[in-house]
């Protein structure tokens, strides 16, 4: 299988496994930007993403692929078409509730990590859950399991100043994490690390989505993909191909007790 | 499954998380934040400064003005209607006692003829601008006056050669103490000091001069006993009514020769001058304080541009709009908040040393202190609601795109 036609990717995603509640649902998402002559910059994209799937969205700059971010993201809203993000309609919401679909369910990693400086690691963490109105102690206790998860429950006073580019990174998968979102993602999360670190950091997110975790790479670098089970191609705003990286979807123990609290749905 | 069914969490924002948002954006700039809030500071002290020396010199001037009360008056002549100098007639101390209201009238009569000096070696043209004054004893009780040293004129010391100084009369001829009996040199004649002064703010001129008695004036330097100025103390409810009749009472020949003023109105005109100079220079320090706050909206604008990464991870973090508009709405309000209550603190202490430079009462008025932050607060939230709002207007795939 390479080239799946987009009319039909629907009905081959592996996204159908009975069970698996959808995450993300795209159908016929196109995003036209305003100009003369207007760009689209995604056009009629369909794509589901389940629960406790990891899919890497792969494609060359210009391929619409920091749009389709930005559309899953709950960062901006399709032109046309439909995108439902944890079972939310973007086009029904508004900026209020576009942000708190962003504060309760999607975790962020940026390639220039966005750590916020002259905060503690720490701290930086327990920024994730400001805007969830978490009580500053409760924030600080999550943060600090957060950090442990990602493995830096050692550094959590030191700056982003005293962090090397691999550990800002784990404190910005820490704060994406800290929330038990829907649904992470990560934007060329290696893009700014040298091959080591950014193995390291694939391997942290392989262990979350093992732990459960929804994630979604996006990214131009077809190693980085490979991290995925699945991979999405991306090219001139449409879907190139859509297939499984290894021969079927990974159930990932959905049941697990005490597995991202909020995130199941009937 | 429809949007409908979900269940949709709001973005909430503690109030105390507020206050730590705007405080965190100040710590990481420090350097920045403290040159900013120096210009409110520096703005908001000036004004502190300006409304608390005011108040603190009129507080000074108005407790100066009730000691000495407002019911003190002084006829002099005026000019004939040939424009050439009138005199009291001699009988015009004696006609103005007996107008009901007057408490006490004292006149006093300048001896032109005579200078006073240290000593004979001096010669008689450095009098020094002091002048020599004959009274009566009742002078002190009119002018409210009090002696530093000694004591003043009486029946008895008034006729004969003693002299009481004025305090600027004192310093000049270098007497600062009654220790030893000093004497000074009046024309040919030594007299005794008995008394100095302290000073005398309804009449000026009294510090100035050195009193002697009317009869020694008289025996020694044949003064005409007609007065050169009456000093008269009313009843406080009357004292209007009572200057109208001075005129006609001193001189009812020619009351048009007479001049009557009332020398509290003089101090009162002072408070009403430096009314108009705190008026000014509370406008230069709102200047201050305007530039300071232009500096604030300067670097708040800035600073948004900096910050859009920022502004993107907590968009997409989950801060709405409202939420970045009130982090740097609260940022600067902040920033300018502290430098108002360091200005205060600086206006108040510049205030508080002045005040102690002169000797006045330390006065700053709360409204004044209260004001000082209110104005800070609202420069603050003046000039960072349109970076505030800029920042809010950012989208968030925008601002998670820089760089």
């Amino acid at each position: 299988m390479t080239v799946i036609p987009e009319a039909t990717a629907t009905a081959v995603a592996p996204a159908k496994a009975p069970g698996l509640a959808p995450v993300l649902e795209l159908r016929k998402a196109s995003k036209i930007y305003p100009g003369t002559p207007p760009v689209r910059a995604l056009d009629q994209v369909t794509l589901d993403v389940v629960e406790g799937e990891m899919v890497s969205i792969i494609g060359p700059s210009g391929s619409g692929k920091s749009t389709l971010l930005h559309l899953i993201g709950a960062l901006d809203r399709p032109s046309r078409g439909t995108v439902r993000v944890a079972g939310a309609d973007l086009r029904a919401l508004r900026d209020p509730e576009l942000s708190a679909l962003r504060a309760s369910r999607i975790g962020f990693v940026f390639q220039q990590f966005h750590l916020l400086e002259g905060l503690s690691a720490l701290d930086n963490v327990a920024t994730g859950l400001i805007y969830r109105g978490i009580a500053p102690g409760e924030r600080r206790r999550l943060a600090a399991d957060a950090l442990g998860r990602v493995g830096l429950g050692h550094r959590v006073r030191h700056r982003p100043s005293e962090l090397s580019g691999g550990e800002k990174q784990r404190v910005a998968i820490a704060r994406a994490v800290v929330g038990e979102p829907a649904i992470v993602l990560a934007d060329e999360p290696t893009g700014n690390l040298d091959s080591a670190t950014g193995a390291e950091v694939l391997d942290l997110f392989r262990t979350l989505h093992r732990a459960g975790h929804t994630i979604v790479l996006i990214t131009h670098d077809p190693q980085v993909a490979a991290a995925a089970p699945r991979t999405v191609s991306l090219r001139d705003g449409r879907i190139e191909s859509d297939h499984p990286t290894k021969p079927a979807p990974i159930r990932l123990e959905p049941d697990r007790p005490g597995a991202r609290p909020g995130v199941g749905r009937p | 499954m429809s949007a409908a069914t979900v269940e949709r969490p709001r973005s909430r924002l503690r109030p105390g998380d507020v206050a730590g948002l705007g405080l965190s954006g100040l710590r990481v700039k420090r350097t920045r934040a403290l040159l900013t809030g120096l210009g409110v500071a520096i703005g908001i002290a000036a004004m502190v400064a300006v409304v608390g020396i005011s108040a603190s010199s009129k507080a000074d001037l108005l407790a100066e003005l009730d000691a000495l009360g407002t019911n003190f008056l002084q006829v002099q002549p005026g000019d004939s209607v040939f424009g050439e100098a009138a005199e009291l007639p001699t009988t015009a101390p004696d006609m103005i006692r007996r107008i009901a209201d007057v408490e006490s009238a004292s006149a006093t009569r300048t001896v032109d003829n005579a200078t006073v000096r240290r000593n004979h070696l001096i010669p008689a043209s450095e009098s020094g601008g002091i002048a020599v004054v004959a009274t009566e004893p009742s002078l002190l009780d009119t002018l409210a006056g009090t002696v530093a040293q000694g004591t003043f004129l009486n029946e008895a010391t008034g006729a004969y050669p003693s002299v009481v100084l004025g305090s600027v009369a004192a310093e000049r001829l270098g007497i600062s103490s009654l220790d030893g009996g000093p004497l000074v040199y009046l024309d040919r004649h030594w007299f005794r000091v008995i008394g100095i002064l302290d000073d005398v703010p309804l009449a000026p001129d009294i510090d100035r001069s050195v009193l002697i008695g009317y009869d020694v004036a008289q025996r020694l330097f044949g003064i005409d006993a007609a007065p050169s100025t009456v000093q008269v103390r009313t009843d406080p409810e009357q004292t209007d009514a009572v200057g109208d009749l001075l005129a006609a009472t001193a001189n009812p020949e020619a009351p048009n020769e007479v001049d009557v003023s009332r020398p509290s109105d003089a101090l009162e005109a002072r408070t009403k001058a430096d009314e108009t100079l705190t008026a000014l220079l509370l406008g230069l320090g709102a200047v201050a304080l305007l530039v300071g706050g232009v500096g604030i909206a300067n670097v708040m604008v800035i600073s948004v541009l900096e910050r859009r990464a920022e502004i993107g991870v907590r968009r997409a973090l989950g801060a709405t709009r409202r939420h970045i508009r009130l982090q740097f709405l609260i940022e600067s309000i902040l920033l300018a908040g502290l430098g108002g209550a360091v200005g205060v603190a600086l206006g108040a202490t510049i205030t508080w040393l002045y005040a102690d430079s002169r000797d006045w009462r330390f006065a700053v008025p709360l409204s004044g202190l209260l004001g000082g932050v209110a104005a800070a607060l609202t420069v603050g939230a003046v000039a960072g609601l349109y970076p505030a709002i800029r920042a809010s207007r950012l989208a968030p795939a925008e601002a998670v795109r820089s760089e």
